[in-house]
């Protein structure tokens, strides 16, 4: 079932209504009687909706994050079917770089996925977190944090929040997604940004004070790789229960 | 009952970040010391709460400041760039810097990256 997580016009309480296809291609809404139904497959909800309350309520196969920035073209993006996952967070940049995503996401997954325990450790958080980090600010923001003193880090993270209030990069978005193949986990994070030609580390990169994400991306796990001109990353770990 | 979409526009900024547990820190100054206690998590989302607290270590007059990492449960890539930006603001004022009571996954972080080359590290 797709969904929607909207305020009842009547009683303003938030409720779920189901998109069902539209006679004209455009989807519509359908408030749904009972809320005694928590599992969906997609489930929409607006970014001033999207709190620890909802992600402990709902079941979902993907979460798509709406912002005033969503256009038609991203509900019909995120409607196109995907690759088999477990789970998908498909959210914009402020929603990614404001949440901490990668705990949300992993919690998330423990919680539906009662195969999978003890997922929310740092063997995959901390990958998982510079994973959606380089995504949000090197990826959609198309920044580079080369700063080197107090007064050029200042200047960067001023240009973060002015990026990130210009639609035409806050709209991007940042797509994570998890997958079983066999005894490993996949965790994968998708920008919308200009890419990247890097597919290894460097020594000269171990020595240096920056570029530590890609570092500690790879450090635990069993590969990261690079796809989509470097727009998504995906990181494997063997998976012990 | 209509589309969703134009209900999206005009939102409200994200006010308060979920699953974040920001950075906070506590100081003390004794034996000519400056002690910062950093606790809850150190991140990007933390840039502010740090550049409040390079302002309190520089515009001290102590040459000596110890970030005690032993309330700390979580650190990134951009925090440990933060933390080389201070060990340079700091070196440009005499000030020796050290970092101390690392634990965890925060300790492993900082032993992976060899970070006690760049800044003096007690544990």
């Amino acid at each position: 079932m797709k969904a929607y997580l909207c305020h009842d016009p009547i009683s303003g309480a938030l409720v779920k209504a189901a998109l069902l296809q539209g006679t004209d291609g455009v989807p519509e809404e359908q408030l749904l009687p009972s809320q005694s139904d928590r599992a969906c497959d997609l489930l929409f909800v607006h970014q001033q909706d999207l709190t620890p309350e909802v992600l402990s309520t709902y079941q979902f196969s993907q979460l798509v994050e709406v912002d005033q920035h969503f256009s038609i073209n991203s509900f019909k993006s995120a409607l196109q079917p995907r690759s088999p996952s477990l789970l998908q967070f498909n959210v914009s940049s402020p929603c990614a770089y404001q949440h901490r995503l990668a705990k949300l996401f992993l919690q998330q997954l423990e919680q539906q996925n009662n195969e999978l325990t003890a997922i929310v450790g740092h063997d995959f958080d901390l990958p998982l977190h510079e994973a959606i980090t380089n995504a949000t600010i090197h990826g959609n923001l198309e920044l580079d944090s080369g700063f080197s003193d107090l007064e050029s880090m200042e200047l960067f993270y001023k240009s973060v929040a002015q990026r990130l209030a210009d639609p035409g990069f806050a709209s991007r978005r940042v797509v994570v997604a998890a997958s079983l193949q066999g005894r490993h986990i996949q965790f994968s994070v998708t920008d919308e940004g200009r890419g990247h030609a890097l597919q290894t580390l460097t020594k000269n990169q171990q020595d240096t004070p920056h570029g530590r994400g890609l570092m500690l991306m790879s450090g635990h796990s069993e590969s990261l790789k690079f796809d989509d001109g470097g727009r998504t990353s995906k990181i494997a770990f063997r998976y012990e229960e | 009952m209509g589309y969703g979409i134009p209900k999206g526009w005009g939102l409200p900024q994200i006010k308060h970040g979920i699953g974040v547990e920001h950075m906070e820190y506590e100081t003390s100054a004794s034996g000519g010391q400056l002690s910062i206690r950093l606790k809850g998590e150190f991140t990007f989302a933390d840039n502010e709460q740090f550049q409040a607290m390079a302002k309190s270590i520089l515009e001290s007059s102590l040459k000596n400041v110890s970030l005690d990492f032993s309330g700390l449960d979580f650190i990134d890539s951009a925090a440990l760039s933060m933390l080389l930006v201070m060990r340079e603001s700091c070196a440009k004022q005499r000030k020796n810097l050290s970092l101390c009571n690392s634990a965890g996954r925060v300790k492993e972080v900082l032993d992976e990256m060899k970070f006690s080359k760049f800044i003096r590290t007690k544990n």
